[in-house]
């Protein structure tokens, strides 16, 4: 039998906290859908709208896992994912430079926002990763 | 729950550290420490893995008698 990348622990705590994070997703879309409709008001491009309502429930997700010791499986190594983590951040950072017109348009975040956004969440989650792994040598 | 003792005694006179009983029964390292700080209870699958690899009882490991509770809350 194919041994499991996450153990039993580990899979409940990431079963609760995308419970969790699904709430929340569902929470952001109803406070962005009353926004829009009640005040008409349009805080960002639909691009950048759509990665921050999934920027927000990922970095509770992620922050809960890597401090619960869950989102590392048992087969997973800490550097291999920094290193992940870091490249897609330097993708993204990368590729906003192309596209990049500045933050705002009409009041609201621009297009070209959305890869900084998903640059910095992931070189948040690298963050976390080193810090995690500072703390565990440390106990 | 209390510190599981009996675990971390078993373990140790195995000379096991807690990532070599992690990598035996198939779990991450934080699992087994938390089941040996008694924050996290092992459904009986787990139990059992840990049992065998220790070559021990779940009663051993796992039961926990009154005397056994009244020293923990002593």
């Amino acid at each position: 039998m194919k041994k499991p990348n996450w153990d039993e622990r580990q899979t409940f705590v990431n079963y609760r906290l995308s419970h969790h994070a699904l709430m929340i997703v569902f929470g952001l879309l109803l406070v962005n859908a009353l926004i829009k409709s009640n005040f008409e008001i349009s805080w960002a491009d639909p691009i950048s709208e759509t990665i921050i309502l999934i920027v927000i429930p990922g970095m509770y997700y992620i922050t809960r896992s890597i401090f619960n010791d869950a989102y590392i499986g048992t087969k997973d190594t800490i550097r291999k994912n920094i290193i992940s983590f870091l490249v897609l951040a330097l993708i993204f950072g990368l590729s906003s430079i192309f596209v990049y017109d500045g933050p705002y348009i009409d009041g609201g975040l621009t297009q070209s926002t959305a890869p900084l956004i998903a640059s910095g969440f992931f070189v948040y989650i690298a963050f976390l990763h080193i810090i995690k792994r500072l703390i565990s040598t440390t106990e | 729950m209390g510190k599981n003792l009996t675990m971390k005694s078993v373990r140790a006179m195995k000379d096991l550290t807690q990532a070599e009983l992690a990598e035996k029964v198939g779990v991450s390292r934080q699992t087994i420490n938390l089941i040996e700080k008694g924050d996290y209870n092992p459904t009986i699958n787990l139990c059992l893995r840990i049992a065998k690899v220790l070559e021990t009882s779940l009663d051993t490991l796992f039961w926990e008698d009154d005397n056994h509770e009244e020293t923990k809350l002593g």
